[in-house]
């Protein structure tokens, strides 16, 4: 047996510094199209921040060899800027965070990507989208978030809930809170609540051609947008998607310590988890290190380990590679493994090549907010406006 | 982008409005009625139909027209909306009319969409 040294990813700090420069030429290219915009003070200082930060946690991820505490403050983040940035955007293209019949009309809607989920059977059937949006051109167009849907599922299967998603940084920054959780015991078959909800979505929306999640369940609308309230039906769905988001995102998390909001309800977490199937990527256990202390089970936050799962070698099929129970093993016998080499050779490479994708997405999602919410507080300071 | 170009990157009509069938002039407006569309998955359940008003200039303040969306010379529905408050009123005449679903100001128009059944 190998000391528990010899698993550590923790890098050198020259070794570190030579992994993090191609991550550097990827930020300039996507934050900044390869040319940072300097024209203005306030631009500048957003690029530099925003590009510092972004560098600064690759290079911890690489030189601590610790994953999920730099992710967390990078997904984290994301959460806050996107939902900044969309609101102050609605407001000053539709003077509100609501939008109303002409928006709907007008197909103007933005196009998230949980309304995937439900638009898969009806355009197999229909060869049409049930959603009032744009296809192309416009804010957050159909095609090219489904682009995005695809390529990642590909490349990072359910990764993408830890990497990418703009709203799985609210419960997993809530869940961070407490740092111990007021309940301790959640039985693990919750983690397959999100699959039910992920068939019955699917299914009622092709029905009843009308994306349901969207319309009456998604609680992130309390912090992107939502329908403005001009009837009974719309005031009943308003209280459902808040009550959603006080019980699910922010008091559930708070007192578990757990992602409930991802772990049960959201169906494109679910559907991301089958990609799982289909990805290269996946979290292993090395079963001649473990000493089964189970703290990788208190931990991970989408209840997808289990006792079970422990004498399997694997994580469930609803990982989402966040790297909390890897951070948390205190033997190294967890690490992110590629499917079929061996669990307990190249494991540095594997995290590395897992790491760059899943970082890259980061990137993508969280430099052009970040910039532009720096760019509004600077103006809040200047103006006392944020929305000039 | 070429995703776009895939058959089934279109927004469903229940969504877009359908195909135009036929624009004529009435009364100084444009009026733009749209075919019927599925509401249903597979269709042969209850239809829409989509009417667009619009006029060159200001739309007046009141829009009181009979349509007949079928175009088969018996007006269907007789439709009456303030363009001001958006209060509208639509009365069935036909059978297969069943009620109002939506009706906004888009752009410089004023759509309407009507539940229709078979």
């Amino acid at each position: 047996m190998k000391s528990k040294s010899f698993y550590s990813t923790q890098g050198s700090i020259w070794k570190s510094t030579l992994l993090t420069f191609p991550m550097i030429l990827l930020i300039l290219l996507f934050v900044a199209g390869g040319r940072p915009d300097l024209s203005t003070p306030e631009k500048s200082i957003a690029f530099l921040v925003t590009f510092v930060f972004l560098t600064a946690l690759f290079f911890l991820i690489l030189y601590t060899g610790k994953t999920d505490r730099y992710r967390a403050a990078g997904f984290i983040t994301l959460a806050l800027f996107f939902a900044l940035t969309f609101i102050v955007n609605l407001i000053r293209e539709r003077g509100a965070m609501t939008f109303n019949q002409e928006n709907m009309l007008a197909c103007e809607i933005p196009f998230c990507h949980i309304v995937t989920t439900m638009i898969i059977i009806p355009a197999l059937i229909t060869k049409s989208i049930i959603f009032p949006g744009s296809i192309i051109g416009g804010f957050a167009a159909i095609a090219s978030m489904l682009v995005i849907v695809i390529g990642v599922s590909l490349a990072l299967g359910r990764g993408f809930c830890s990497w990418g998603c703009f709203y799985g940084g609210w419960d997993d920054g809530t869940s961070r809170i407490m740092r111990k959780p007021k309940i301790k015991k959640i039985n693990p078959v919750f983690r397959w609540i999100s699959f039910a909800v992920l068939l019955i979505v699917a299914l009622i929306s092709a029905v009843a051609l009308n994306p349901v999640y969207c319309d009456w369940l998604c609680p992130f609308k309390t912090v992107t947008e939502f329908e403005k309230i001009t009837s009974f039906t719309v005031l009943m769905k308003t209280v459902v998607f808040v009550s959603l988001f006080a019980a699910l995102v922010i008091i559930l998390p708070v007192l578990t310590g757990k992602r409930i909001q991802c772990t049960t309800l959201c169906p494109m977490g679910a559907l991301m988890a089958l990609t799982n199937k289909i990805n290269a990527f996946d979290v292993r256990i090395n079963k001649n290190v473990c000493n089964n202390c189970e703290n990788c089970v208190k931990a991970c936050p989408t209840l997808s380990l289990s006792k079970e799962d422990m004498a399997a070698g694997r994580p469930s099929i609803t990982c989402m590679k966040c790297g909390k129970c890897i951070d948390t093993c205190t033997k190294h016998a967890i690490l992110y493994h590629i499917k079929g080499t061996p669990v307990d050779r190249n494991f540095s490479l594997a995290r590395n090549l897992f790491l760059y994708p899943a970082y890259l997405l980061l990137v993508i999602f969280l430099g052009g907010p970040m910039q532009t919410g720096i760019i509004l507080f600077m103006n809040l300071i200047k103006t006392g406006h944020l929305i000039n | 982008m070429k995703m776009a170009e895939l058959p089934f990157m279109k927004v469903h009509p229940i969504y877009s409005g359908g195909e135009l069938n036929r624009e004529y002039k009435k009364d100084s407006l444009i009026i733009r009625v749209n075919n019927p569309v599925d509401a249903t998955l597979f269709g042969g359940g209850n239809q829409v139909v989509q009417v667009t008003f619009s006029r060159k200039g200001q739309l007046p303040g009141l829009i009181d027209q009979t349509i007949d969306y079928n175009f088969d010379n018996h007006p269907d529905f007789k439709v009456t909306i303030n363009t001001i408050s958006g209060e509208t009123n639509l009365i069935p005449i036909d059978k297969t009319v069943e009620s109002l679903w939506l009706s906004s100001k888009v752009k410089e128009d004023w759509v309407i969409r009507v539940n229709l059944e078979r």
